[in-house]
């Protein structure tokens, strides 16, 4: 098993978010999560990746059969996995180059490979934009800072291919995107995908899930996965909605 | 102990000058005048370097003749104990340009205090300041513009970060004449506190008594944005890179804009 979480439940500010959410992620694997708004699946990705903004109650994470539990969010990155955000943050101020290159060497170091100078990481950097096709003046302004939604998202890609990761969860990344953009960045993340790793995609749309295959579907609802499938599941949901799905969970519920 | 000295500028100066002072007695006061003559050009940087004890009560008087752009940076870097009481007045001539830069860090008590004079048309200056304050000491910026003739303008804008019980004042204020239509000003003062009994103030004065002008101010005080060191955190940097990164962040874009390359690399690190 690559990664699991187990009976995970947390809150943010007393309210409930995550109820006892369950998932498992073999190596190769590709996850897809789908879910109305409101269900928890930005909270999932954030509350997997640390952020101390919520609560964790009880349940347990684990990557590479390491608990990530008591870890900060830096030791989670260094343990091997990756969050692509939904919202990247700006930070002015920040050049983009130096920021990758003191992640990437941080990765290296954990590693125990070289770190490398700023010269032969631009080398590395160099290549990997190619790959997304973005602009190298890309990597000399500040993180994020005056991006359009789709240069973020493939910032966040682009992090994505320095930093590989045993586990790469990717919070709604399609969003923003022109279908060019989706394509190229679809290719990223297909590229990146191995045997030895793994992808949770969160996600709205099947579109995203054309370019990026997934071999499992999961439907979040409640803070917890109501329906698992294949990708089948997710055409289904395109054509009909939640509707009749959220309707057979409640009232099972109500019929105790 | 006083001293004075003069500096007279009438060309266009093809490198930075740089004023190194060590500060060793222990009680001194300076007088300088820095004059440019009509379309000369030049960058200062004014570096000043205090040992521990040492109070230093010094006057700058720049004057800028028509057409003349001057950068002048004054830089501290002070030992605990000494005190600094620094006091600059600014005659702008017409069309001229000044960047007027302070960072300050280290020291018992820095109080800087800088008043330009806009009586004639087309001069402009921008003001920046940065400090970094720990322990119990303080950092005062006082700033005023002063525009007396139409279509001159300014900026102001101060950072400070605040560790510890350190105290930061910015006090930036402007006043636009009766005759000083088409007035451009801009104030911002942004703090950022590190500890819960670190104290910034922001205190922006506008006194205008004509209309025909555009002049705003904005202040922030703060800490570091919870959301940006998670997301640092998550590309692996430590809490402490994650908050060096954001620190430094803060500052670098005042400092960008008010060093020019060639001074930069002068500049220590804050």
């Amino acid at each position: 098993m690559l990664f699991s979480v187990d009976r995970l439940c947390a809150s943010i500010d007393e309210t409930p978010i995550l109820n006892g959410l369950s998932l498992s992620v073999n190596a190769g694997e590709v996850h897809a999560i789908m879910g109305p708004n409101g269900s928890g699946k930005s909270t999932l990705a954030k509350v997997i990746a640390g952020d101390e903004t919520y609560a964790v109650s009880s349940g347990s994470i684990h990557l590479n059969g390491e608990a990530l539990d008591e870890m900060d969010p830096d030791e989670r990155a260094m343990a091997g996995l990756f969050l692509a955000f939904q919202y990247p943050v700006e930070i002015p101020g920040v050049n983009n180059a130096d920021f990758l290159r003191q992640a990437y060497n941080n990765r290296q170091k954990h590693m125990g490979k070289p770190e490398l100078d700023p010269l032969d990481f631009d080398g590395v950097l160099q290549t990997v934009l190619k790959q997304l096709r973005m602009d190298t003046a890309f990597a000399d302004r500040d993180l994020n800072a005056g991006f359009s939604g789709g240069e973020k998202k493939r910032n966040e890609i682009l992090q994505l291919l320095l930093l590989n990761p045993s586990l790469a969860i990717l919070d709604e990344t399609d969003s923003g995107l022109d279908i060019d953009a989706l394509r190229i960045v679809s290719e990223g993340v297909n590229s990146f995908k191995s045997d030895t790793n793994g992808v949770v995609l969160i996600t709205h749309y099947q579109r995203l899930l054309d370019h990026i295959k997934p071999d499992f579907v999961h439907i979040l609802y409640k803070g917890r996965i109501i329906e698992s499938g294949d990708a089948a599941l997710a055409v289904s949901l395109e054509k009909h909605g939640y509707d009749d799905i959220v309707q057979a969970y409640e009232s099972a519920h109500a019929n105790g | 102990m006083a001293k004075f000295t003069d500096l007279y500028i009438d060309t266009v100066a093809d490198t930075p000058q740089r004023i190194a002072i060590d500060l060793t007695e222990q009680d001194q006061t300076a007088h300088w005048h820095i004059h440019l003559a009509n379309n000369a050009q030049a960058v200062v940087l004014y570096d000043q370097t205090a040992g521990s004890n040492v109070a230093l009560d010094e006057h700058l008087q720049v004057s800028l003749g028509e057409n003349a752009t001057l950068c002048l940076l004054i830089q501290h870097a002070l030992q605990p104990c000494s005190t600094i009481n620094q006091t600059m007045s600014v005659t702008m001539g017409a069309d001229s340009h000044l960047t007027s830069g302070i960072i300050t860090q280290g020291g018992k008590h820095v109080d800087y205090s800088a008043t330009a004079t806009f009586d004639a048309t087309g001069a402009h200056a921008d003001f920046f300041g940065v400090s970094k304050i720990t322990d119990k000491n303080s950092v005062n910026f006082n700033i005023h513009a002063n525009h007396s003739t139409p279509n001159s303008s300014s900026n102001q804008t101060f950072r400070s970060i605040v560790y510890d019980t350190a105290i930061s004042n910015h006090n930036s204020r402007v006043t636009v004449g009766r005759a000083a239509k088409g007035t451009l000003t801009h104030q911002l003062s942004q703090h950022i506190l590190l500890s819960k009994r670190a104290s910034g103030n922001a205190k922006p004065e506008l006194d205008i008594l004509t209309d025909d002008v555009q002049c705003n101010h904005g202040a922030t005080i703060g800490q570091l944005s919870d959301e940006a060191r998670f997301y640092l955190q998550a590309r692996g940097l430590s809490k402490t890179e994650a908050e060096a990164l954001l620190l430094n962040a803060f500052l670098q874009d005042s400092l960008d804009q008010m060093a020019p390359e060639p001074i930069r690399q002068w500049l220590k690190p804050i």
